[in-house]
């Protein structure tokens, strides 16, 4: 292992070992401000309501945390193996979800406090709470109010009666699950950005001091903010499979029966969920692709033509799909470089696959205001049909391109090319279908 | 508060299909050091493992993704933090084994750039039911320049070997980087200005 700091030559490291020495000296206040903290604790997070649930049900997040404290409510000896092991799923569910909504408590009550009180004093000014912990107080609210109408309950009911965990009484909650998780879309649609942003202040000092110190709080757990970031995520896929596996021990009828619902609430929220991410990433990257790629033009070398053309010349990635629904849209499916050959050229080009056109684009040189250009009209997918060219070298039966024909609407072909492997990266991943 | 005992943390990722083992793979690599007070499974998050590598003890977060492959778009938040990643497939089926391409190209729309990759054939005890032989794995490894090992979680066939390899190509990588984990991050540690470690070179 080489010594603790590398010391390299050359003037950007030295600027650098400057600079820290610099923010060392204006660190030295919010060191002792954080100092502060660790003796007096945090101040609370100002303007944050937190969900109004009885103490008893926030009391009962403490005692759930110990797996014993549950293992002490019945007498589990006179259960039967199989409801024993119903049992301890059941337990899993609830330890896990205390744990879980503990973690979400200090970001709130450590991470987001810390930071807020260091802004009221002036310090971390150039930190965008919002944008690092989106609406993680939200969440934390949304769990509690789960919580409360869901496992408290059910805790509640096995202390009295002193008898085993009745299912029963988590109905309620799970038949509300979406619109008592409704935060968690927000949150879940924000966190990569939030995550990025995370990253991009681990060169901030000031910040990586307040990190530190917020890491070292035991209420973390020795967890990272990073991963306490991803637990919301983690935490609504599991739902499902808990349920899943406590089903699973359930022969009795009506909790067989509703536990099935209750698993279908959960899952269909979270497939939801997934599927709408899914749906803002492709349309994200349909942007991203309309904004790289330049209009296809031809030179006419007559003014009004140019113009005329120009006129109607957009990409128009956006527009409905024919014979589609305008709720469809449509999604990049693949990209690669391939090379291209018609009757006019052969050339190097990047092509899109879209769900319903084929882009055959030019790469543009660095500086350029976009970083392709389209070169030929768009193929509309359902007007082309496609051949293989193989070759039978060495009795090798080879496939070396695909050709396609593009028709018209009444079926008569007016174009065709080829596309073969590039010759240019043989590294990069070959396109062809 | 226990005192950290470790040098090193590293973050890893289980990948792959439903059903190749991904789960088995963890528990018959972390259990054998753990004492399994809890029969938790699916409730939690991963399992930590402390492992001795060149004189320092690294401490593997290993986070199991089972169970949540139908939920990939939200499960590619874990993607980011990780440090290495385990891409699993089922020698005993195909699919798995096809699948893989989609498994890395979601990696690299995902996780980081200089993420350390795996790829594991599992369920190698099942000789008899094998449809993807050892050579496609190693070929397609090959192809993307990528460390390959054919494991069983069942017979404990390289399951330790593979999680000790990417624990060293990870801190080969680190070794540059993370001088002293506590007192040079934040001065010198993980600045995004620095031009990433070069790639190895698989053309």
């Amino acid at each position: 292992m080489p010594c603790a700091i590398r010391i390299r030559s050359g003037p950007s490291e030295c600027h650098y070992i400057g600079s820290t020495l610099a923010l060392n000296e204006s660190n030295y206040e919010l060191s002792n401000q954080l100092t502060e903290f660790t003796l007096s604790g945090v101040p609370a997070l100002n303007g944050f309501c937190i969900a109004n649930i009885p103490d008893e049900a926030f009391a009962y997040l403490l005692w759930a945390e110990t797996p014993e404290h549950m293992e002490d409510v019945y007498d589990c000896k006179k259960l039967t193996p199989n409801e024993e092991a119903r049992q301890a799923v059941i337990r899993e569910l609830i330890t896990t979800e205390a744990d879980y909504i503990r973690h979400l408590i200090s970001i709130v009550e450590v991470f987001i406090a810390a930071a807020h009180a260091l802004q009221d004093s002036g310090k971390l000014l150039d930190i965008d709470t919002e944008r690092l912990f989106s609406n993680i107080p939200d969440v934390l609210n949304a769990s509690l109010y789960f919580w409360d109408i869901t496992i408290y309950p059910m805790i509640i009911d096995a202390r009295e009666k002193s008898a085993p965990f009745n299912t029963e009484l988590m109905a309620a909650g799970f038949c509300r699950f979406r619109e008592l998780f409704q935060p968690y879309e927000k949150y879940v649609n924000e966190q990569t950005k939030a995550l990025d942003y995370l990253r991009s202040l681990s060169g901030n000092a000031d910040f990586m001091t307040y990190l530190k110190w917020c890491h070292s709080h035991k209420s973390c757990n020795r967890l990272q903010l990073s991963d306490i970031m991803v637990k919301p995520m983690q935490r609504l896929t599991k739902y499902s499979l808990i349920l899943r596996r406590i089903i699973a021990h359930t022969d009795t009828e009506p909790e067989r029966t509703n536990l099935i619902a209750m698993e279908s609430f959960a899952k269909n929220y979270v497939l939801d969920l997934n599927r709408s991410i899914r749906q803002r990433e492709e349309l994200e990257k349909l942007d991203y692709i309309s904004s790289s790629i330049d209009v296809y033009e031809i030179d006419f070398k007559d003014e009004d033509l140019d113009r005329y053309f120009r006129m109607f010349s957009q990409l128009n990635l956006k527009a409905p799909m024919v014979n589609c629904l305008p709720t469809h849209s449509r999604t990049l499916i693949h990209q690669g470089d391939l090379r291209f050959r018609d009757a006019v050229k052969e050339m190097e080009v990047r092509a899109f696959l879209l769900t319903d056109m084929l882009l055959i684009c030019k790469k543009l040189s660095k500086g350029s205001a976009h970083p392709y250009k389209l070169i030929r009209p768009k193929y509309m997918v359902d007007r082309m049909l496609h051949f293989s060219k193989i070759t039978t070298r060495s009795n090798n039966r080879d496939l070396v391109g695909l050709i396609f024909v593009v028709l018209d609407e009444v079926g008569t072909a007016f174009q065709t090319f080829i596309l073969t492997e590039t010759t240019k990266d043989p590294s990069q991943t070959p396109t062809l279908k | 508060m226990a005192k950290k005992t470790y040098d090193l943390l590293f973050k890893l990722l289980l990948i792959g299909d439903s059903g190749v083992g991904k789960t088995c793979i963890l528990y018959r690599f972390s259990d054998n050091h753990f004492t399994t007070t809890f029969i938790s499974t699916i409730g939690i998050d991963f399992k930590i493992k402390t492992v001795e590598l060149r004189g320092k003890k690294i401490k593997l977060q290993i986070w199991d993704t089972a169970g949540q492959e139908r939920f990939h778009t939200i499960t590619t938040s874990y993607y980011r933090g990780a440090m290495g990643i385990m891409l699993v497939y089922d020698i005993t089926n195909e699919k798995t084994f096809d699948d893989i391409v989609k498994w890395l190209r979601n990696i690299d729309e995902h996780a980081n750039e200089d993420v350390e990759k795996m790829i594991l054939g599992n369920k190698c005890d099942m000789e008899e039911k094998r449809v993807v032989s050892k050579e496609r794995g190693e070929a397609i490894s090959r192809e993307h320049g990528i460390r390959f090992m054919e494991t069983s979680a069942k017979a404990n066939v390289n399951i330790e070997r593979a999680f000790s390899e990417l624990a060293e190509a990870i801190l080969d990588k680190a070794a540059g980087r993370d001088a002293d984990p506590d007192h040079a991050r934040i001065a010198v540690e993980r600045r995004p200005s620095r031009a990433p470690p070069a790639r190895a070179c698989c053309s």
